[in-house]
């Protein structure tokens, strides 16, 4: 296979998940396309010869994730940024309902480190398990289980035991 | 799973979704899924909007979309020209000395020290090899660790494991690997260390394993002896391999590792030594620092 049909088979894998990704997370269309765009190239700057696929998927989670949480984070800086009440455009994914407690996505992008984001948003957004985003992040388990403990310390937020 | 009316049911999650499409959940898991989603018209709605927006992703959006990451393609993609420090020869001359020195029983593990030029690595016999591992091989066999380094401290190593179908196995120096196995890497490291599993093909390119695709070196958090997350499966590429496991006290940088590996093939007047295998030069580029360590193991991807 050539290297055009290569990439063109990725994008053609890995797009769909990429746009449903950055859809969900920007809740506008073409800013979307734009992120999809960006996120694949670096994924092509950086794809290892091997890879497999549920390797692959979690690197795309995870760089998707960063990419379009640094792009809130930037839009929010503009005036008119982060619209109130930003709702993701799939009705499942409504704000984090922690421990009783709404999570507001402004509070995630509080976060300093990229990484500690990135976890806030997996566990307290999306609702996975701290498993799941070690297996994002590409971290251990105990080093999420660490790193949340000490957002706890730090921060208000509650409810990220599971 | 009683779902709430008011709030849509979150049993599934996004990302297990995206596992379902992409068929890489584990058996059980899947059949998990599937159970709940026969009685649950949230998460099957959630799918099906998933798969509608694929879809429409295919139809529309890629088309309007690919030609950017095509533009790209030649130079991200193909295989790139080996930099002239990592040239073939130079790694050739590498591989052959790691090949020396699995004669030894154990495999060379080097340790490069800035400022202390005795710092030699050392062959271990197997009792060496033994207070790294906890490997379920047969005890006669003496070749058995063959690569998976002890340093001088006898407190760093590694392991990696290589699965063909049901079958694990240790990977040796020089072992001829095929297109669908695959790797995982188990550190044997102490302390607060930071860590990447990089790999330099012969062709010159240049992979980061762990973490996967990343940038920058991750803080050692596994127990001793547990496996990193995530492995890595071979394509169908054939030629030589090297393995590198990088260890730091402190983070590092994808820069640092490939320079650190770049110290290693160009090294001027490092040489074999019939003892101790490599010897390394004291690594000179700006993200050094004094207790890089780099272990080493040669595979062969050959056709099945
Ligand atoms: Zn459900």
């Amino acid at each position: 296979m050539t290297h055009r049909g290569r990439v063109e088979q990725l994008y053609r894998e890995w797009g769909p998940l990429l746009y449903r990704r950055c859809l969900r997370i920007l809740g506008d269309g073409s800013e979307a396309e734009d992120a999809v765009q960006d996120v694949f190239l670096k994924f092509l700057e950086r794809l290892p010869r091997h890879h497999e696929r549920g390797t692959t998927l979690n690197l795309l989670y995870r760089m998707s994730t960063n990419h379009c949480l640094n792009l809130l984070r930037r839009r929010r800086l503009t005036p008119g940024g982060l619209p109130e009440g930003h709702e993701p455009p799939c009705p499942q994914a409504g704000p984090a309902e922690v421990a009783g407690r709404r999570l507001a996505l402004a509070e995630i992008l509080d976060a300093a480190d990229e990484t500690d984001r990135l976890i806030l948003y997996l566990v307290a957004h999306d609702g996975l398990t701290q498993e799941e985003a070690a297996e994002i992040v590409g971290i251990s388990r105990r080093a999420v289980v660490k790193r949340i403990a000490k957002i706890r310390r730090t921060g208000p937020v509650e409810g990220m035991g599971r | 799973m009683a779902t709430v009316e008011r709030s849509p049911c979150r049993e599934v999650s996004d990302l297990t979704i995206e596992r379902y499409i992409h068929n890489v959940l584990e058996p059980a898991r899947k059949a998990e899924v599937e159970a709940h989603m026969a009685d649950c018209r949230d998460c099957t709605a959630k799918l099906q909007q998933a798969q509608a927006l694929g879809e429409k992703f295919v139809a529309e959006v890629l088309p309007r979309t690919l030609p950017a990451p095509l533009r790209t393609a030649p130079e991200t993609v193909r295989p790139q020209a080996p930099p002239s420090w990592l040239s073939w020869p130079r790694l050739a001359m590498g591989l052959g000395m790691a090949a020396a020195c699995a004669v030894a029983a154990v495999a060379v593990v080097s340790l490069a020290e800035r400022g202390t030029p005795g710092t030699r690595p050392r062959t271990h016999g197997a009792e060496g090899a033994n207070t790294a591992t906890e490997l379920r091989s047969d005890p006669g066999e003496g070749t058995q660790l063959r690569g998976q380094g002890v340093n001088e401290k006898g407190s760093d190593g590694w392991r990696v494991y290589g699965k063909r179908g049901s079958d694990v196995f240790l990977v040796q120096p020089d072992q001829e690997l095929r297109a669908g196995d695959t790797l995982r890497f188990v550190p044997d490291v102490s302390g607060a260390a930071h860590l990447m599993v990089v790999s330099l093909e012969a062709g010159g390119r240049f992979n980061v394993y762990y973490p996967f695709g990343g940038t920058r070196s991750a803080q050692l958090s596994t127990p001793v002896g547990e496996a990193l997350p995530g492995s890595i499966e071979l394509d169908s590429s054939v030629g030589s391999e090297m393995l590198y496991l990088l260890v730091s006290g402190r983070p590092f940088d994808v820069q640092a590792a490939r320079a650190m590996i770049a110290s290693r093939m160009t090294g001027g007047g490092a040489g074999p030594d019939a003892d101790s295998g490599l010897r390394l030069p004291a690594p000179d580029f700006p993200h050094s620092n004094s207790d890089f360590r780099v272990l080493s193991l040669p595979i062969r991807k050959v056709a099945p």
